[in-house]
């Protein structure tokens, strides 16, 4: 029997969703479906501890009790963690502590729930409030009057433990990947071998593919200000510059990162979405093996560092 | 004698694998990522038929819905669809 991807697809973190596995024989089978519904599991659960449309998620309830300790699940520090981390190497393009501004912006419910109302100007917020972390004690204590917004890091750290979660339910697999909403982890090689093909959604041309992608074990994420949009005549984006707490002004319509696993491809893209050109090529030129697809809002589409860009072949005009 | 018994034996042992084939075969794969053909319309303006080999996923602004297809060559190359209209030359 040939190599085949088994793939369940389904709705979480307010996206589309997917998690698929290699299988080589059809005795895999059931071992590709254990690590599935594995995957899935976690995908829920990071869900559940991560989100802030729910009042009862570990996020929000660090976020209610701001200025003190809290004990949150195991994957909230984690993934503060790894937020806090990628604001340090950012140097601050990438900030968690949004949250007040994205709110004060209009970005305050979830998108299926938002209302076109104008954007306010956060008051009393800085950037960079403080995040301390309790690892042996699974707490955290953000300062007071902040809150966290995992949204630039979220869907990438949850397809990380979900891949995770998969090659722990089965120790042979042979490949797998999982989908967030566009924010990708992929693990060993496809069906047929060779590398995973990801096509590049062309961010000024709905439905259409931009580019095409091939990676090996990678993490893949697109970030821009193509469609989450809200506001009066949807003039605003979600992205917040934590530089002024507004909608960015500057940055591309969106980018894609090709990076080590895909919580660091989401935050680089988070922080690539609101730089400048410059800006952005300077960033991908100090984390090798990074490596980016910057589609501005007109003009031809750039790449950054080694872009893994499957060939276009030309079609022989005699053809 | 002995013939019909080990007639009897192979029939069984037959019967046996394909049961034990019918018991681990699973009920159906979902669909995987497989080739197909479709048209495209190249440069010169000509309808050419090449093979598409679905990307296994698509990266892009969440949320929505994802990518267009993409064409890749018998020698695993891959190109853009200029166009694919079939039945329309």
């Amino acid at each position: 029997m040939a190599a085949r991807l088994v793939e369940q697809q389904f709705r979480a973190m307010g996206t589309a969703c997917a998690v698929a596995a290699v299988t080589r024989t059809t005795a895999d089978h059931a071992s590709a479906l254990r690590a599935l519904a594995a995957a899935r599991a976690e995908v829920d659960a990071c869900e559940r501890v991560l989100t802030r449309f729910d009042e009862r998620s570990d996020l929000c309830r660090l976020n209610r009790g701001s200025g003190s300790w809290v004990e949150v699940d195991a994957r909230l520090v984690a993934a503060l963690r790894a937020a806090v981390l990628a604001r340090r190497l950012s140097a601050g393009r990438f900030d968690p502590t949004v949250l007040p501004a994205l709110v004060a912006a209009g970005y305050d419910r979830t998108f299926d729930e938002l209302e076109g109302r104008p954007a306010r100007q956060p008051t009393g917020w800085r950037a960079g409030a403080a995040i301390s972390l309790d690892e042996d004690g699974s707490r955290a204590r953000v300062a007071p009057g902040a809150a966290v917004d995992l949204g630039g890091i979220g869907k990438g750290f949850g397809a990380v433990r979900a891949l995770d979660a998969m090659r722990a339910a089965w120790r042979d697999l042979p490949g797998g990947l999982v989908d967030l909403g566009g924010d990708l982890a992929f693990f060993g090689v496809p069906p047929g071998g060779g590398r995973w093909r990801i096509a590049v959604a062309d961010p000024r041309s709905p439905g259409a593919t931009l580019a095409t992608l091939g990676v090996g074990p990678a993490g893949v994420a697109t970030s821009g200000r193509d469609r989450r949009r809200f506001g009066p005549g949807r003039a605003l984006h979600h992205l917040i510059d934590p530089a002024t707490g507004a909608p960015a002004a500057q940055g591309p319509l969106a980018v894609t990162v090709v990076a080590r696993d895909a919580t660091e491809a989401e935050w680089h893209a988070t922080a690539l979405s609101i730089s400048t050109l410059a800006e952005a090529r300077d960033h991908v030129r100090r984390f090798p093996p990074l490596a980016a697809l910057v589609v501005p809002a007109e003009g031809a589409p750039v790449v950054l560092g080694d872009l893994p860009l499957v060939p276009n072949v030309r079609i022989p005009a005699a053809a | 004698m002995r013939r019909v018994w080990a007639a009897v034996l192979s029939v069984w042992a037959l019967l046996a694998l394909v049961a034990v084939l019918a018991w681990t075969r699973p009920a159906g794969f979902p669909p995987a990522a497989t080739t197909k053909t479709v048209v495209v319309r190249t440069p010169s303006g000509a309808l050419r038929t090449v093979l598409v080999q679905a990307p296994h996923a698509t990266t892009q602004t969440s949320p929505g819905a994802g990518g267009g297809q993409l064409a890749v060559a018998p020698n695993g190359v891959a190109t853009q669809l200029v166009s694919a209209v079939p039945g329309n030359n």
